[in-house]
């Protein structure tokens, strides 16, 4: 029980604080300039452009898409997340809640799946909105596109974790520095191994 | 440690027959830190229903609870305000409203009245006191001597973590009195006779201090003086304040 009100409280703060809806909002903007950036690249096509060219074209800049969207999603997580455990303890906000009659895991995992919740629902909103935008203006959509939500998902969550696990140990500035840096390296990391 | 924040190097600690930190037991303590701080984004009515719930308190408890506890701490004008609206004292007084909302049996106030104005102090010192009376047990942590001069019933000094004295405060007659004596025609046999009853006096500049182990002396003191022919014109037993103990105990001030 205590770790679903910690959870409701978690996801509270983010809609009270304004992170959500501003992440949100950023989100509509994104979507907007890749729906005018693709409305440019359409109206550049000739007659004379060939059809694979433009299915290779529009297949890239869907990709483009998501990519961002998948390093907005990233990016999201650790800097909402990176003050949850490490500015609690500073600030000494925890002890009230710590001494609660609930295990510590209860009081980690309630604000992970807080913060999960709000992920999903980031994920859910950017990747469909990609998508959906593309579906619109072109009639063209990914191949397995739930595998792909679910693997972005799967990626914010592992940030998630890390994030808190580090959260638990260091500074909030220490640790947004160390989790930035291992979203870096996994970034690069993972175009090598391409 | 003993609310299980922080884990024993060794050796055991029980808390209400319980091991120290067991969950349990913590159903049954109320806390309020020192630097009471919560997330600023809640009113004060939403967060002592979240502290209720926490606490384990049903929400439909909670329903008539909650408004009566936020009358208990005098902020009921302010129950739908922003905590980041509050100034200390209000942050404080909803500190003391969260440790009690589920009628604990054991309270640990650390600092409750620091940031207070006198009718907060006033309003604490009441709440405790209503605490006590309905058979909860409240530890007080404080340096504010006076405020645990007036509220409790048992003091304890600890430093550097090790217990260097403690006094029950309400055996005030058990304790050593201090008396200070404005006379005149005092002949020096009669400053030495007062020895019989206590230290040894200081006469100076017409006044004479001295101690007695027992209030039950000063009568008997009084008549020996009047009966030595002494003129007195002021005989004032001064109990020993805890600052004064303190400051005796714990010696000069190490920056601690």
């Amino acid at each position: 029980m205590s770790t679903w009100i910690m959870a409701g409280i978690t996801f509270r703060e983010a809609a009270r604080k304004k992170i959500l809806w501003t992440a949100l909002i950023a989100g509509l903007g994104f979507l907007i300039v890749f729906g005018l950036g693709l409305h440019y690249q359409i109206v550049d096509f000739t007659s004379t452009t060939p059809a694979f060219l433009r299915y290779q074209i529009l297949s890239g800049m869907l990709m483009i898409g998501l990519y961002t969207v998948d390093l907005l999603a990233v990016v999201m997580t650790i800097l909402t997340s990176v003050d949850t455990i490490a500015g609690e303890i500073s600030s000494g906000t925890i002890q009230a809640i710590a001494t609660k009659p609930m295990h510590r895991w209860q009081v980690l995992l309630g604000k992970w799946l807080g913060f999960a919740g709000m992920l999903a629902l980031y994920v859910a909103i950017m990747f469909g909105g990609t998508i959906a935008v593309v579906y619109w203006m072109v009639g063209m959509t990914p191949q397995n596109p739930g595998r792909g939500a679910l693997l972005m998902f799967l990626e914010c969550l592992i940030a998630l974790s890390v994030t808190f696990l580090f959260g638990t140990w260091f500074s909030t500035l220490t640790n947004g520095v160390i989790v930035l840096g291992l979203q870096g390296l996994a970034f690069m990391g993972g175009g090598w191994s391409r | 440690m003993l609310l299980g924040l922080v884990k024993p190097s060794s050796g055991d600690a029980f808390v209400l027959g319980a091991p120290a930190g067991d969950i349990g037991a913590r159903r049954k303590i109320g806390f309020l830190p020192e630097d009471f701080r919560f997330y600023e984004w809640l009113s004060a009515s939403e967060l002592l229903h979240l502290h209720g719930r926490l606490a384990g308190v049903p929400s439909h408890e909670l329903r008539a609870r909650v408004p009566a506890m936020i009358e208990l701490v005098g902020l009921t004008a302010h129950r739908d305000k922003r905590l980041e609206d509050f100034s200390k004292g209000m942050l404080q007084r909803i500190g003391l409203a969260q440790a009690l909302i589920h009628e604990p049996e054991l309270i640990f106030l650390d600092g409750p009245t620091s940031g207070l104005d006198p009718m907060g102090r006033c309003l604490v010192r009441d709440i405790i006191r209503v605490q006590r009376d309905r058979g909860a047990t409240v530890f007080l942590n404080s340096h504010l001597l006076s405020e645990i001069e007036i509220t409790c019933d048992q003091v304890v000094f600890i430093r550097e973590g090790e217990v260097v004295a403690s006094r029950d405060l309400r055996s005030v007659h058990e304790e050593e009195v201090r008396v200070v004596v404005r006379a005149r025609n005092l002949s020096e046999e009669t400053i030495a006779g007062i020895a019989a009853w206590g230290t040894s006096p200081i006469f100076k500049d017409d006044q004479l201090t001295f101690s007695t182990s027992s209030r039950e002396t000063l009568p008997e003191i009084l008549r020996y003086l009047v009966a030595a022919g002494a003129d007195v014109y002021e005989f004032t037993p001064q109990r020993r304040s805890l600052e004064e103990l303190f400051v005796s105990m714990m010696g000069q001030d190490r920056g601690l």
